[in-house]
């Protein structure tokens, strides 16, 4: 598995944002690898750039972000340094995204059937003879109860979990090789949750399609992720597998979220909160570790750069004093 | 466990819908809550549970009387304020004793009032406080945890957790006995939740409170609640003790529910429920037919034919399914 080529490949990819009170140095020095087939969930809390990170993946960062260097080859092609008119073909046809928000992400005044068709007509080969029957199938494919009715619906006539299921529909009519599904079942009721998540597996597992999961779930990462990658404040701080991550944490950010989350058989007076906040982004003196104003193992050792972990390594952790690799109690 | 403090009883409210028609005919009605029937102890905490769209914001706002039920009582520390118009609740003597938490610590805060403000003002309009309230503000920002020198703040210089903690000190302000909680955690990141979770749990506690605790997160209801009330399409569907319906939930939707947690690797044992087929439509409903039928993977002609009524198999535990034994 690890000797073939990723479909993803990040490296040292970094960005920033300048704005008015000054320059946030929101993404830095990141690795990572995402190969065929796999789903990576990206794990970590509000403002730890997950979603900026998805967003340059597909060329579509904010207009005051600046990317400061790295790579991130897809194919034959950095989609760092790609033009406009490449990035276009790729997205939807290779690359494609689900947003966090069904409703905003939707156009409102166009009926579901219409949006599907558009992408259709846009990056797949298909007669306009066709393209009703191949956008109620892909209605049909996500689940949607009776897609010739639904074809004709606007997004605010359907509930959410329905509006989420059209986004998947829109996410995967041409059989992307990639997704990056962000936050896509946030507001949304266990229940219609799991019939999400468990539709998006199966329509990765049919077609080899290789998922980026963002969530800030740490619980429902585990329940659906082969690998976890752990970011906090613009940085990666550790990846692991899944079992892996849950069993023996090494860092001690990832230490702390796992004691933080309430999870099956937790008791409240086990659970515990992370001390401290994100540092300030803006700052000019962020320190080489950003978590290191929050950590209890911090020492003088971790002035020094902080150690990256190899884009291609299955687990790593970037830390100078990672916890214990424990022996797993099987 | 001490008196009931609030009960309500066959409690309904039903919204009209679509357009009347011509010829006399009355409008659609959606049942949003239907013959709900539910018991709050002084000091327990009950956790309401349900998908969006079953109720659980329409009984909270019967139950806070922002809205006027259709049918049956609300009974608060054995008066009937289910009977005062809801516009007239707000100089009703036990405005104060029901207070509120909302999900959104950063929308419900008055934007251009300092904390200390947003906490004072409970105390002059529910329990006509005069003068200078700082010694008063100071206390109640102690209980929650927010450090004095944060009062002055408005909301934008406050934190997600900071936030969190003015609205329950405001909600606290008016010494109420119920406290409605309507995902207060939510908005939250996993690093403060902990925390807040913790100090909900020891207010309670030292103050005597009643919780009705509104959430989607079944694991954060587990870990704060006594007692559990299942709702489905506007009607309870199940209640009990809350370690007892997450270890053994006896209606198919609990089931499922329950099943759906993410919880890693402990839920995973008995395998997930999937739901499959629609969810019947709340307007208008057949009364003769299961809510959940359709969606139920037990579902029989029994089901569509007589409305399953809540039970109580095991003391303090009901259930409203035909199949449960």
């Amino acid at each position: 598995m690890s000797a073939e080529i990723p479909l993803l490949k990040v490296e040292n990819f970094g960005l920033e944002f300048r704005t008015r009170s000054g320059v946030v140095h929101a993404l830095e020095g990141l690795n990572l690898a995402i190969r065929k087939g796999e789903t990576v969930g990206l794990v970590g809390e509000s403002g730890s750039g997950k979603s900026v990170l998805s967003f340059a993946m597909l060329g579509i960062s904010d207009a005051a972000a600046r990317v400061t260097g790295g790579s991130a080859w897809f194919g034959g092609l950095d989609l760092l340094k790609a033009g406009e008119s490449d990035l276009a073909e790729i997205r939807g046809r290779e690359i494609s995204m689900i947003f966090q928000n069904p409703r905003t992400a939707l156009n409102p005044i166009r009926r579901v059937g219409a949006q599907i068709e558009d992408v259709l007509k846009r990056h797949a080969a298909v007669r306009s003879a066709d393209l009703r029957a191949r956008a109620v199938e892909a209605l049909r494919s996500v689940n949607i109860p009776d897609p010739e009715r639904r074809y004709a619906a606007y997004p605010f006539e359907l509930s959410g979990g329905m509006c989420q299921r059209v986004m998947i529909a829109l996410a995967l009519a041409c059989g992307p090789a990639l997704l990056i599904a962000d936050e896509p079942t946030t507001g949304l009721d266990v229940t219609t949750q799991a019939g999400i998540m468990d539709l998006i597996a199966e329509r990765a597992r049919a077609s080899g399609m290789a998922t980026l999961f963002i969530t800030h779930d740490l619980a429902l990462a585990a329940e659906h992720c082969d690998r976890i990658i752990v970011m906090h404040a613009g940085h990666i701080v550790e990846a692991a597998p899944r079992r892996e991550l849950f069993a023996a944490p090494r860092h001690p950010y990832t230490a702390q979220l796992i004691r933080a989350t309430p999870a099956a058989g937790s008791l409240l007076e086990g659970l515990s909160a992370i001390p401290g906040n994100l540092p300030d982004l803006r700052r000019r003196d962020l320190p080489s570790c950003r978590f290191r104003e929050r950590c209890e193992r911090a020492s003088s050792a971790c002035d020094a750069p902080l150690p990256r972990i190899d884009a291609e390594a299955l687990s790593g952790v970037a830390c100078w004093h990672p916890l214990a690799v424990v022996a797993e109690a099987a | 466990m001490s008196g009931v403090l609030l009960e309500t009883v066959g409690l309904s409210r039903r919204f009209a819908v679509g357009r009347r028609a011509a010829g006399g005919k009355r409008a659609s009605m959606l049942h949003a809550g239907d013959d709900v029937n539910l018991r709050v102890h002084a000091g327990e905490s009950v956790g309401l549970v349900g998908e969006s769209g079953c109720g659980k914001s329409t009984l909270v706002r019967l139950v806070s009387r922002l809205l006027d039920p259709s049918e049956g009582a609300i009974v608060f520390r054995e008066r009937d304020i289910g009977a005062v118009p809801a516009a007239q609740f707000a100089a009703h003597p036990e405005r104060g004793k029901i207070q509120m938490v909302f999900q959104d610590p950063t929308d419900s805060l008055n934007p251009r009032y300092s904390a200390a403000d947003t906490i004072a003002e409970p105390m002059r309009l529910l329990r006509g406080a005069r003068g200078d309230l700082a010694i008063a503000v100071r206390a109640l920002a102690d209980a929650v945890g927010l450090a004095p020198e944060l009062l002055a703040r408005f909301p934008h210089q406050l934190s997600g957790g900071q936030k969190a903690r003015v609205g329950i000190a405001r909600a606290l302000a008016s010494e109420p006995d119920l406290l409605i909680l309507d995902e207060p955690t939510s908005a939250l990141d996993v690093s403060v939740q902990a925390i807040i979770l913790q100090l909900l749990a020891r207010l309670r506690r030292e103050r005597g409170l009643a919780y009705l605790f509104v959430s989607h997160d079944l694991n954060v209801v587990r870990l704060l609640c006594d007692r559990v009330v299942v709702m489905y399409l506007g009607r309870v569907v199940e209640s009990g003790p809350a370690a007892e319906v997450f270890a053994h939930p006896r209606h198919p939707y609990t089931r499922a529910l329950v099943s759906a947690i993410p919880g890693g690797t402990a839920n995973l044992a008995g395998g997930r429920i999937r739901l499959s087929g629609e969810v019947r439509s709340p307007i208008d409903p057949d009364p003769a037919v299961c809510r959940f039928y359709g969606r139920c993977m037990q579902g029989a002609p029994r089901c569509g034919a007589e409305m399953p009524l809540l039970r109580e198999p095991v003391a303090g535990h009901a259930v409203a399914c035909h199949f449960d034994r």
